[in-house]
């Protein structure tokens, strides 16, 4: 397990909004589908998960309605709001611009005269 | 926003839901993972362990998804608090100049709005009051308004269509015999349906019948609540009560909060009942008229409608009716009118300039705080805080304030409604809603907490704005650089200008009732005022019906109180100057033709004992006063006063002419004197034509008696009383007073409206004073090293002088200017209550700009100084 990365500090949030962004998702599946397009990128704790989606939602970035799993059990799905799709895009583009950035300042190379 | 009001609403009302909801989720969350890890192989109790592991502790998360619910404002708050105390106990003399200052202004608005709420706005406190009319005589060609004569008010009632219900009244005051002391007390006759019009229903028995105000009906009266409760102990079954000697059974009891302040302290209500004479006699009569409208007709259409029933009057009577019009007016305008609602208006601006003031200061105290904290909020802003979140600090920094100055503030409010309430005499008082008292009550401190708030609301935005707009990397080089203060100046400089502004709103009002003041301080009353006693006695008709027993009882009176000691002489009056009302009458000149209808002279005519002069110290000018040689049956003689003589014998002698006093009286009175006018009403009376009559000729059972003494006139009043007594114990005796009191009473509304407004120009000078300084002496600062420049360079000190004062000075004028215009609109409220000048006095204006001006410089004084001895060295190191 410990070649698995970890999540980068306070990139949870914008992976939420990534994963919820494709279709609602009870918080377990938000976990899954987090896994899966990070390649298995992991929380270090499962029930981080929990207050990150319900400060999103408090913000208004998300809503949430209960409904019925795939395994027939009462969960509770969110889904993205008008504001977080925007904000959705406004942190991908900004992370997109830093992750550039960053990895242009790593592949520097010294330069020659 | 709605989505987090909706999520807090959920945490804070819905909290069981919320944690149910948020059990629910994780439980879901293990058990789906439980199942998963089955799936893959693990056994279940293994399985469960490890959904459990990878979730973590459940409890805390579930604690961390609570904190996010969090109503955090509180939190917020309460932090603030404790950060605002902090600061407040490193500055704990600025936050104290603050308190004080919100307090005054506070203090001041919220006492004016009481006053202006409890004696104009709801000063009618009877049913449906919008429909109350008070409707008097009106003279269509002088502009003046009386008394309605009894067939006038007939005629009215009968014949319009407006009024559900008309009545009438006049005010009296009734000799109460029958305990120990007999009494003087106020009261009135009224109509039968006085009260139904009112709409008060009396307390215990009954309303008059309808016929008893008929004439021939049995004795009854009403009384007030407080007599019942002190004469009769608050029962009443056909209890008599003596009034001017005559019996009266007393059928009703009014509500304990009634006052029908137009009656001034009137305790006792008996029908209003026209003798035949009384019924025919058009043209003279003291009645005041009240109308209830009917609902369904409009106030506009009042006037037009009575108006042709006055107008058809003067058809049928026009020896009596000509130019008789009827004035109409609301019962509150007329309240309004005796309160003097024009001068509490003006002072309810007043307060509020004082208050907008005191807020202004306040925005300064809080802009320079917020300027020199600009590092620190630059330093929070860089380490992450919100700008809103700094605004909210600043705002609950503040809140540390409103209670303290709310507090203050209503004690303030209280003590400044007892000083008026004590200031005003207690004759007046009666007069006044509430007689006069002014409460602190809920809508009171509401009004406070409201302008507290908008004032914090108001004044402390401008720091606000001004902390969001602080400049990070600016800010945090900080040298106070005066390129980022631009701005804030200009702010601070709109600060001086609306004080200036504001302050002169107060000042101008304050400079034109004193100099009115001191205008009718400055009239010749016509007598003298002082060491004069005055009372008032009424002889009831039932016991001195001949005119033989009055002259009788006041000779003997006069000559027993001028045995007294002390006494310098004595005499009596049917009216005295500033006693309670006089007698008009028309008047003839004996060879001068008939004038037209409406065109007939009158003269307050007054039946006088020879010792009279003497004892009030009038200025005979010609002839000679009423003398001992004027008998009941010697020629009928009449003294006349100065503005008489000159106005109808111009180029002729008035003494040996013969006047016709009164429409219905055939005699002819020979003039055989000319006296000095008298002020009679108030010190400010035009001059008007008086007479003088012998009172052996005319015994009129209602006199003033007027003792002149050696030392002070209230030594002599039980000796007065008793003298009184000791010939007629049964007679009352009201008014006991000094003359010079009572003209101090007559004065008394300007005198305390100039005391209040000098005080309050007082206080608007000194807290716009504060404030300028402190604006000034900020902008001086901000200048320092610019100064310090221009003398590195060689400035001549008095250039950099000019150069503060300059800016000060502009600031100044715009200040005045503005000012001026909105003092003189101010002003234009109060024109009626001012007495020999103008609302737009030159002088008084020129004089409070003056003082404001003086305040100005005194405030950029100490700046100025500070400019000048800046030491260029010091500041350029500084850099």
């Amino acid at each position: 397990m410990s070649e698995q990365a970890q999540l980068l500090p306070g990139t949870l949030d914008l992976l939420i909004l990534k994963a919820v962004s494709l279709g609602p998702l009870h918080g377990y599946g938000v976990l899954l589908r987090i896994e899966q397009i990070t390649h298995g990128a992991l929380l270090a704790e499962q029930g981080a998960l929990y207050p990150a989606l319900s400060r999103l939602e408090h913000q208004g970035l998300l809503t949430s309605e209960w409904g019925t799993s795939e395994n027939n059990r009462r969960a509770k799905f969110y889904t993205l709001t008008t504001a977080g799709r925007r904000r959705f895009r406004e942190e991908t583009a900004s992370w997109n611009r830093l992750a550039i950035a960053i990895g242009a300042a790593l592949n520097a190379k010294p330069q020659e005269d | 926003m709605f989505a987090r009001l909706r999520s807090l609403w959920q945490a804070f009302w819905n909290r069981s839901r919320f944690e149910r909801d948020m059990d629910d989720e994780m439980r879901f969350h293990l058990e789906t993972r439980t199942d998963d890890l089955i799936r893959s192989g693990l056994s279940r109790a293994e399985a469960r362990r490890r959904a459990g592991i990878e979730f973590g502790c459940a409890e805390a998360y579930q604690d961390r998804v609570r904190e996010t619910r969090r109503v955090n404002w509180l939190e917020d708050f309460a932090q603030d608090l404790r950060y605002g105390l902090r600061t407040l106990q490193k500055s704990p003399g600025l936050m104290l100049v603050a308190v004080l200052t919100l307090a005054l202004g506070i203090g001041a608005s919220s006492w004016l709005f009481s006053m202006l709420r409890q004696w104009v706005v709801e000063a009618v406190a009877f049913p449906n009051p919008e429909r109350l009319e008070v409707l008097w005589k009106l003279d269509t060609k002088k502009g003046w308004n009386g008394y309605v004569s009894p067939p006038d008010f007939l005629d009215w009632r009968a014949q319009n269509h407006v009024f559900g219900s008309l009545s009438a009244w006049t005010s009296n005051e009734f000799n109460l015999t029958g305990s120990d002391t007999p009494e003087r007390i106020q009261g009135a006759h009224v109509t039968a349906d006085f009260f139904r019009t009112l709409g008060v229903q009396p307390v215990a028995g009954r309303d008059f019948l309808s016929n008893e105000d008929q004439l021939g009906s049995p004795h009854v009266a009403i009384i007030s609540y407080g007599l019942w409760r002190e004469r009769f102990k608050s029962e009443l079954n056909n209890k008599i009560i003596k009034l001017d000697g005559e019996s009266y059974t007393i059928v009703g009891v009014v509500p304990e909060n009634f006052h029908f302040t137009l009656m001034g302290r009137a305790n006792i209500w008996v029908p209003l009942v026209f003798t035949e004479k009384q019924r025919v006699t058009r043209g003279t009569g003291g009645l005041t008229v009240l109308g209830r409208r009917k609902a369904e007709v409009a106030q506009a259409s009042l006037e037009p409608a009575m108006s042709a029933i006055a107008r058809n009057l003067e058809k049928e009577y026009p020896a009596t009716n000509t130019n008789s019009g009827v004035l109409i007016t609301t019962l509150a305008k007329e309240i309004g009118k005796h309160v003097g609602d024009q001068a509490v208006y003006t002072g309810f601006i007043i307060g509020i300039c004082i208050a907008l003031i005191a807020c202004s200061n306040l925005a300064g105290i809080y802009l320079s705080r917020t300027l020199s904290r600009r590092k620190e909020m630059s330093v929070r802003l860089a380490l992450g805080a919100k700008r809103s979140r700094l605004a909210r600090q600043l705002l609950s920094e503040n809140a540390l304030l409103i209670p303290a100055a709310i507090a203050l503030g209503l004690l303030f409010a209280n003590f400044g409604g007892n000083w008026i309430t004590n200031a005003i005499p207690f004759e007046n008082r009666g007069y006044l809603p509430n007689y006069g008292r002014i409460t602190i009550d809920t809508a009171t401190v509401l009004y406070a907490i409201v302008i507290a708030a908008l004032s914090v609301l108001l004044f402390s935005i401008s720091p606000v704005l001004e902390g969001y707009r602080l400049n990070l990397t600016g800010a945090l080089k900080d040298s106070g650089s005066a390129a980022s203060a631009g701005r804030s100046q200009r702010l601070r400089k709109l600060l001086v200008v609306f004080q200036i502004v504001l302050a002169l709103i107060v000042l101008i009002p304050a400079g034109l009732t004193a100099k009115s003041l001191a205008f009718l301080l400055r009239q010749d009353p016509g007598f003298r005022p002082d060491h004069v006693l005055t009372a008032q006695m009424s002889l009831p008709s039932a016991k001195y019906a001949k005119n033989p027993q009055r002259l009788a009882f006041y000779n003997q009176l006069l000559e027993r109180l001028r045995a007294l000691p002390q006494v310098e002489s004595v005499g009596a009056s049917q009216h005295i100057p500033f006693g309670h009302g006089s007698s008009d009458v028309d008047f003839w000149i004996d060879g001068r033709p008939e004038p037209a209808h409406g065109e007939v002279p009158s003269t307050t005519i007054s039946a006088t004992t020879p010792g009279y002069s003497a004892a009030i110290g009038l200025s005979l000018l010609r002839g000679r006063f009423i003398s001992d040689q004027d008998g009941p049956d010697t020629t009928p003689v009449v003294v006349i006063n100065q503005t008489l003589a000159q106005k109808h014998f111009v180029h002729e002698d008035a003494l040996g002419r013969k006047l016709r006093l009164g429409r219905d009286n055939a005699t002819w009175y020979t003039i055989v004197g000319v006296v000095k006018d008298v002020k009679f009403y108030n010190l400010g009376d035009e001059p008007m034509n008086q007479s003088y009559i012998p009172f052996v000729q005319a015994p009129s059972p209602l006199m003033s008696i007027v003792v002149h003494t050696t030392t002070d006139p209230m030594n002599l009043s039980a000796a007065l009383q008793e003298t009184v007594w000791a010939l007629d114990k049964e007679q009352p005796i009201s008014g006991v007073q000094t003359l010079q009191s009572r003209i101090d009473n007559e004065e008394a509304p300007i005198r305390i409206f100039t005391q209040f407004a000098a005080y309050f120009a007082l206080l608007a000078l000194f807290l716009a004073g504060i404030g300028i300084y402190g604006v000034m002496a900020y902008l001086v600062e901000s200048r320092t090293r610019e100064i310090g420049i221009r003398i590195a360079c060689g400035a001549e000190r008095g250039n950099i002088l000019w150069l503060v004062l300059a800016g000060s000075l502009k600031l100044a004028a715009l200040g005045v200017s503005i000012g001026l215009v909105g003092a003189w609109g101010v002003a234009q409220l109060l024109m009626n209550q001012l007495y020999g000048i103008k609302s737009n006095n030159a002088d008084v204006y020129a004089f409070s700009m003056a003082v404001l001006c003086v305040a100005i410089l005194f405030a950029t004084l100490v700046p100025i100084r500070r400019a000048t001895r800046v030491d260029p060295l010091t500041v350029l190191r500084c850099e």
